[in-house]
């Protein structure tokens, strides 16, 4: 099992690490756990996101649009 | 180690509402309570803030477009094809007043799907718009689904007149407190709690005898975290109950390692309410309980509470908190005697050590010599108190 250093985390997240410090009293498996639900649910959100785009618009006009409105 | 209190029903509730956030069950998270509440809600408002900010432009954008739109044209528009999670998106990049047209047309159902995606702290302008009766209509439309932690989520951001009128649709107390049980500010549980009629408060306390709907913890949860007048008048209600239902809240506390959150609130409870808890049988019965106690005081700075209500404890139950105090360590009794210092708590303290044996009155002797180096009018003080509980000489012993 690989292990998730509170840097990783806080990087994540966009956060300063100090903003995690009491994350500390945590276990390595705890935050095992915490960082990959944690990447599951960002990841998660954003395919909701595009699909909820493709969905509203049709798939090939959602498209589209997702690269006009999110160039980057 | 002392530190500050921690109130583990708090983190518990941030640990269910982290746990949503993040689309796991709370039993994946179980363990991340001793982070504590405040660490869990950074951690929480940074999860939503890195999701916000994965798709801010392209919401941004959207919601520019939006903008230009007739607000009927968008609403009819949601309704059929906007899926709630990109609403919720789209509607806090809104100005707030545009925002309200739209959702003034859509149906209580969608907009609570919304609000189970919305972040309130982005949309807090339109939380505050919202007609009384629309925030109704979703409050009862998450009441249904179940969603407490949504519904309190939004709690923060009502205002009294619109609070009321939630409060009086919702006719079942038991909602209430599972939705007060999630609310993020403690403050405004305060102000919350003092909006509803007292005769719903005393309803919503007494749901503690009701042992199906299991409401102990968020009842517990509303008297520990109210103000301390509340906090009286609350738990004088709780105290009052029969001592079948006093020993559950004892046992539930202990199990749940929620001594932190219990201590303040016996603390503030009148003379009689204190006399009856600190004085229930079950304390003296099971060790474990008193032991747990204890442990909690010393782990959570909290002697300054406990140490005023030995006084108020019948004979046998001063015995038997004598004869697990003494099993305390050097450490920790040197934490009682700075609790002591801090509070003028020394007579109930001594009062305590005198039923101890010989090497721990020696040891309270040998910590107040180390006051008494700087200051030798109290520990002359001390020892002529440990006289008059009979244990001076160890003190004569100390200073010779």
């Amino acid at each position: 099992m690989a292990t998730v250093s509170l840097d990783e985390l806080a990087a994540r997240l966009q956060r300063p690490p100090e903003s995690l410090v009491e994350f500390q009293a945590a276990s390595r498996a705890q935050l095992q756990v915490l960082s990959a639900a944690t990447n599951a649910a960002l990841l998660r959100e954003e395919c909701e996101l595009r699909s909820a785009l493709n969905c509203a618009l049709g798939k090939p006009l959602g498209w589209l649009l997702q690269k006009w409105l999110a160039p980057q | 180690m002392a530190g500050a209190p921690v109130s583990g029903l708090a983190a518990r509730a941030q640990v269910a509402k982290l746990a949503r956030t993040l689309g796991v069950p709370p039993a994946s998270l179980a363990g991340l309570e001793q982070i504590g509440a405040k660490a869990l809600t950074t951690y929480r408002t940074a999860v939503l803030d890195a999701a916000y900010a994965g798709a801010r432009t392209l919401s941004l954008r959207l919601a520019r477009l939006i903008y230009w739109l007739p607000a009927w044209l968008t609403a009819a528009v949601c309704r059929r094809r906007i899926a709630p999670l990109l609403a919720a998106r789209v509607v806090t990049e809104l100005p707030a007043r545009r925002a309200l047209a739209i959702v003034l047309r859509l149906p209580p159902a969608y907009l609570a799907d919304v609000c189970q995606c919305i972040d309130p702290r982005r949309a807090r302008d339109l939380i505050r718009l919202m007609p009384p009766v629309r925030v109704v209509g979703i409050a009862q439309a998450l009441i249904t689904r179940g969603d407490y932690i949504v519904a309190s989520q939004f709690v923060d951001y009502l205002g009294d007149d619109t609070l009321r009128a939630v409060t009086e649709a919702v006719s079942d107390e038991a909602h209430l407190v599972r939705i007060a049980y999630y609310m993020e500010s403690k403050r405004r549980l305060d102000h919350v709690v003092r909006i509803l009629p007292r005769e719903r408060l005393r309803k919503a306390i007494l749901l503690v005898l009701d042992e199906e709907r299991d409401l102990l913890l968020e009842v517990m949860s509303i008297v520990a975290h109210v103000s301390y007048a509340l906090k009286r008048e609350l738990g004088d209600l709780a105290a009052a109950q029969d001592q079948q239902v006093l020993n559950n809240i004892v046992r539930a506390t202990e199990a749940q390692h929620l001594w932190p959150d219990l201590l303040p609130v016996v603390a503030a409870l009148s003379v009689d309410s204190r006399q009856k808890v600190v004085n229930l049988p079950i304390l003296r019965a099971d060790p474990t309980i008193l032991r747990g106690l204890l442990a909690a005081a010393d782990a959570h700075d909290l002697w300054g509470t406990v140490l005023p209500l030995l006084p108020l404890m019948q004979e046998n139950m001063r015995w038997k908190v004598a004869e697990l105090g003494a099993e305390l360590s050097r450490p920790a009794m040197e934490r009682v005697a700075a609790a002591a210092v801090q509070g003028e708590h020394w007579r109930p303290l001594f009062d305590l050590v005198a039923r101890m044996d010989a090497p721990k009155q020696r040891e309270v002797a040998a910590i107040a010599a180390q006051y008494g180096a700087v200051d030798e009018r109290l520990y002359a003080r001390l020892a002529k108190l440990a006289t008059d509980y009979g244990f001076g000489d160890y003190f004569d012993a100390v200073a010779a």
